[in-house]
């Protein structure tokens, strides 16, 4: 079915009509083609709506069927429209309100400083005041952006490039700091480069220096692997050296592994205890009953109010206790073997530097004694052996290999 | 003449296999529940009141008795009235 009704925004009348023949009208508007909408009626009135189109129309057919009208009700834009007019501080409002967003949007709200590591935010957003970016001023009273960027970039000496941009209401300051060189490796300080274990050669590459050694060579401690010196005895020079140098290390480890394991093991039964917050007071207010477990491992939750980002003092503290159990398990000699080198490896890596990895793995030695397994292991291990030693420049040493 | 137009119509509808309220000029009504009542091929309104609609049609008169009647909308040939719908009667006149 296609009925169509009024609409708000043309706009329709709600109309009551007394008459005798109220149907007749009724009848001869519907004929004519016009639009008659929710009649009801109640003794010898009758209400009904119509487009304020149809609403002219109507007229004649009143006179003909001797019916009078009045307006019971008026709705749609056309009417608002009206209404408006006549109250025109209203319209006012919506164009301040309309002019207030515009004014608050083109505030700069907050200004982010991103990228900085080492310059302190502090001071770049001193330094951006004194531009003229700071909170609460208008945007369209800002310089152009590069401006600003050479301005800040100008005033940041520490940064190598900054950058300036608007999103929405908040600022973004991007600084890229300059990278400065690590000023050890700047100085050019006189050094040998001499082994800190002894070892085997495994690798080396000189990139500054006299080498002195290959590899496979066998060196020991403190023997002089790349040397500052260069030149024959007559015309020598003085410098730093510099290399990478790996040998290969031996270390062996002893570990026992017990086979009997204690081992702690939640058992799954829990409970929680729930506290309120109120600054520094706190006060219990469920979890009354409970008995507590010998042993249990607790964990404590917080949370606080908050209201855009200031954080009211009243909270609730959650703390849960989890019963936990020793287990004791017994594992057979593989087991325990295993387990014996995995911690002598972690242990052994553990006071190497990061580049150190192990070759080779060679088991000993292992017994079973007292319900416990002994194993002894040797590694082979690929670490870097370079140290750097100060050479001594007056008066001048000849690099000495024979002092092992 | 129009007793012959009127048999001619029954055959064809007949033969046809045709809807009777397009051959005939009956109405169509449709009914959800007692709260709506879709009536097609009316012939105009001749009593309105909160209690009874009557409604004119080719052959006689369609009375709808209920409570709280309201036409939600009404074109030249069809009506939708809702309300709590009590009675309808067809009435030979």
């Amino acid at each position: 079915m296609n009925l169509k009704r009024g609409n708000w925004i043309h706009g329709y009348l709600e109309l009551q009509i007394r008459g005798k023949y109220v149907e007749r009208l009724i009848n001869r508007m519907v004929g004519q083609g016009m639009q008659v909408w929710d009649i009801t009626r109640k003794e010898n009135e009758a209400y009904f709506c119509i487009t304020l189109d149809d609403f002219h129309k109507m007229k004649p057919l009143l006179k003909e069927t001797d019916c009078r009208l009045h307006v019971a009700k008026r709705v749609g834009l056309p009417f608002f429209l009206k209404k408006i007019g006549t109250r025109s501080l209203f319209l006012v409002g919506i164009v301040l309100f309309f002019i207030g967003i515009y004014f608050l949007s083109s505030v700069v709200w907050r200004v982010d400083i991103v990228g900085n590591e080492k310059i302190p935010t502090s001071e770049i957003r001193q330094v951006a005041e004194q531009i003229g970016i700071k909170q609460g001023i208008f945007k369209f009273r800002l310089p152009q952006v590069e401006k600003i960027q050479k301005d800040l970039l100008n005033k940041i000496p520490r940064a190598s490039w900054v950058g300036f941009e608007m999103k929405g209401t908040t600022a973004i300051i991007k600084v890229a700091e300059k990278v400065v060189p690590d000023p050890k490796r700047a100085e050019n300080k006189p050094v040998n480069i001499i082994a800190s274990k002894k070892a085997v050669i495994y690798y080396i590459f000189t990139e500054k220096g006299n080498q002195l050694v290959l590899p496979n060579d066998v060196v020991k401690k403190g023997q002089i692997l790349i040397s500052g010196i260069y030149g024959n005895e007559e015309n020598s020079k003085v410098d730093t050296a510099r290399g990478i140098v790996e040998g290969e290390v031996w270390y062996e480890s002893e570990i026992s592994v017990p086979l009997k394991q204690n081992r702690p093991v939640l058992t799954g039964d829990n409970y929680t205890e729930k506290y309120l917050t109120i600054g520094n007071f706190t006060m219990k207010i469920s979890g009354f009953f409970q008995k507590p477990f010998s042993h249990a491992v607790r964990s404590e939750e917080n949370s606080t109010l908050s209201w855009t980002k200031s954080f009211l003092p009243i909270g609730l503290k959650t703390v849960t206790f989890r019963e936990d159990a020793v287990h004791e398990t017994v594992i057979n000699q593989q087991e325990a073997s295993s387990i014996g080198k995995k911690l002598a490896r972690e242990n052994l890596l553990k006071g190497l530097g990061a580049s150190a990895r192990i070759k080779e793995e060679n088991v000993l030695q292992e017994r079973l004694e007292n319900g416990k397994v002994y194993i002894k292991i040797h590694y082979v291990v690929i670490e870097n052996i370079a140290q750097e030693q100060a050479i001594d420049t007056n008066p001048i040493q000849t690099p000495n290999p024979t002092n092992n | 003449m129009k007793k012959w137009s009127e048999n001619w119509r029954k055959v064809a509808a007949g033969v046809l296999d045709l809807p009777k309220d397009i051959t005939m000029e009956m109405p169509r009504i449709t009914m959800i529940g007692q709260y709506q009542m879709y009536i097609e091929n009316h012939r105009g309104v001749l009593r309105f009141s909160n209690q009874e609609l009557r409604l004119l049609l080719t052959k006689g008169q369609l009375q709808i008795k209920g409570d709280n009647l309201v036409i939600r909308a009404i074109l030249p040939e069809e009506v939708l009235v809702e309300g709590i719908v009590n009675q309808v009667n067809f009435l030979d006149q």
